[in-house]
């Protein structure tokens, strides 16, 4: 084992320890802003219940956080199956799972063909799944917000590709984007669990493949990942 | 007569607020009024078995089913079950374990050792509230215990 | 072909109508639990044991819940029980007793053989509906067995 695996399982145990030791405190907080919420809301004035649902929804956020990391704590050691995965199928499906519970996002995303390619359909779908809402995500500040996938072959690997027609971001900060809780942008205008990229990234490694993004500010952002040719 | 007479709930948690919002849960859909809240395995025996200081209580009432978590100080979930099987009066009384581990070797392990039911402590305080009221509905008004 | 994979709730119990009955609640309180009724217990034995007409049945597939009628003809309801807990194969799946016998002898031997849960059924039809639908919330909702 190299350094960076021996690193790398010693950061899936810890992940895995403190997820499971941060639970406990997390529901405590939400149940009992809960119960102050039922039994003495009334007792409050309008700020003082919004107080208590900025409580409730960061510890609920916390929660999501939390998934991610057990999620990425896992990924490391489950076994991967090794199967011919149809791309453009996948990558539809969960599209079209996306629009189907966000029935009023405006987003267009166009999906070009994609080559299949050999790989572990669950965490191939996680990736398109985490690659298409991220997109989404910054798109969707957009007057017209449109996403598009498209591939190329190459001799020895695919490359996927997924653009966004958001804010973009400066390139000098791409390194950021694909680690663990970073995000390039402050505040809280993209709200998430920052663990996404950090997954896709995870399962490209784990199929011998690379990740990286291409952006500029104002211009928007590509994000892609290629997986060898040839795997199994 | 004792205040320890007549309880329908055991329930065995090590973690306060747990308890806490476990036995708000219960008050709050009206389905138990009588629950013992017990610190460890060590205290959850002693209730059951009337020794230490709960002395008074009553040889003859059982708590209809006893929420066990699994992962304490002194005495440990697997215990009690291990040590309320293995006598012939407090074998039968109903278990069900209330943890937040859904490690499956515990699972196993519990099943093996015969409780009755095993429920993962959800972290949503939504889910949490309808899990503990599933569950004290049905042990303690559909259910029915051993003579 | 009858199709028996994937069955999560073995039904056991002579009585066609309730079966047709429970299976309704039980598909209204839960989308998707497949569901097997056996009308006796040799139907219930050859379907645990893959015997008989399941011999192609998968014995590593075990039921997420059982429900049994011990008042059967022979051989009794009870030795569907004592085969279930008898096996260390089968010896987690939960099995509910639903009998119409209030018997305490009854109960307390279900007890000794390791049931999970015994419920008297009630007469009315509104009650027996709430019953059903406890069990279903509590032992297909909430309840979490070994994989």
């Amino acid at each position: 084992m190299t350094e960076s695996d021996v690193l790398a399982a010693e950061l899936e145990s810890f992940s895995y320890s403190i997820s499971h030791d941060l639970r406990a405190p997390v529901r405590a907080i939400i149940g009992f802003s809960r119960a102050l919420e039922d039994d003495y809301g009334v007792r409050l004035d309008d700020e003082g219940r919004r107080l208590l649902a900025v409580v409730v929804s960061e510890a609920e956020r916390i929660d999501g956080l939390i998934d991610g990391l057990v999620v990425f704590s896992r990924l490391g050691h489950q076994p991967m199956e090794n199967v011919l995965v149809e791309m453009s199928v996948l990558a539809r499906e969960v599209v079209n799972e996306r629009a189907n519970t966000r029935p009023s996002s405006d987003v267009v995303i166009e999906i070009a063909d994609l080559p299949s390619i050999s790989g572990d359909h669950v965490l191939l779908r996680k990736v398109w799944e985490n690659l298409i809402s991220n997109a989404t995500k910054f798109s969707s500040l957009q007057p017209a917000p449109r996403v598009t996938i498209w591939a190329s072959q190459e001799p020895t690997r695919i490359v996927y590709n997924v653009r966004d027609n958001g804010v973009g971001f400066d390139m000098a900060y791409s390194e950021k984007l694909f680690g663990i809780f970073q995000k390039v942008h402050g505040g809280d205008r993209f709200a998430g669990s920052g663990l996404g990229l950090a997954i896709v990234k995870r399962i490209v490694h784990r199929h011998g493949g690379a990740v990286w993004a291409d952006a500029a500010l104002g211009e928007g952002a590509t994000l892609s990942f290629a997986l060898p040719l040839g795997r199994g | 007569m004792t205040e320890y007479d007549d309880v329908e709930i055991l329930l065995v948690e090590d973690n306060r607020q747990d308890a806490e919002m476990t036995m708000r849960a219960l008050r709050k859909c009206k389905i138990a009024n009588k629950v013992q809240w017990a610190k460890d395995g060590v205290e959850a025996l002693n209730f059951i078995r009337c020794t230490g200081e709960f002395e008074s209580r009553n040889k003859n009432s059982f708590p209809k089913v006893i929420l066990l978590d699994l992962k304490m100080p002194r005495l440990d979930g697997l215990d009690v079950i291990r040590a309320l099987k293995a006598d012939e009066v407090t074998r039968k009384i109903p278990i069900v374990v209330m943890t937040s581990s859904n490690q499956e070797r515990d699972v196993t392990e519990s099943y093996r050792l015969g409780v009755n039911g095993y429920v993962t402590k959800p972290v949503q305080s939504a889910a949490f509230m309808e899990a503990v009221a599933n569950i004290g509905m049905f042990w303690l008004f559909v259910n029915s215990t051993p003579v | 072909m009858r199709d028996f994979d994937g069955i999560e709730i073995l039904l056991v119990d002579r009585d066609e109508s309730f079966a047709a009955f429970a299976s309704r609640v039980i598909a209204k309180s839960n989308a998707g639990n497949k569901l097997f009724w056996a009308k006796d217990s040799t139907e219930a034995l050859d379907f645990i044991a893959c015997a008989g007409a399941f011999e192609r049945r998968d014995p590593r597939e075990l039921p997420r819940l059982v429900l049994l009628d011990i008042e059967m003809p022979r051989p009794a309801g009870f030795s569907v029980l004592q085969k279930l807990k008898g096996d260390k194969r089968t010896q987690p799946v939960p099995v509910v007793v639903m009998t119409a016998s209030n018997q305490g002898g009854d109960v307390d031997e279900c007890y000794r053989l390791g049931v999970n849960a015994y419920i008297i059924k009630p007469s009315g039809f509104t009650e027996l509906t709430e019953v059903i639908a406890s069990v279903s919330r509590f032992w297909l909702l909430v309840n979490q067995v070994p994989q």
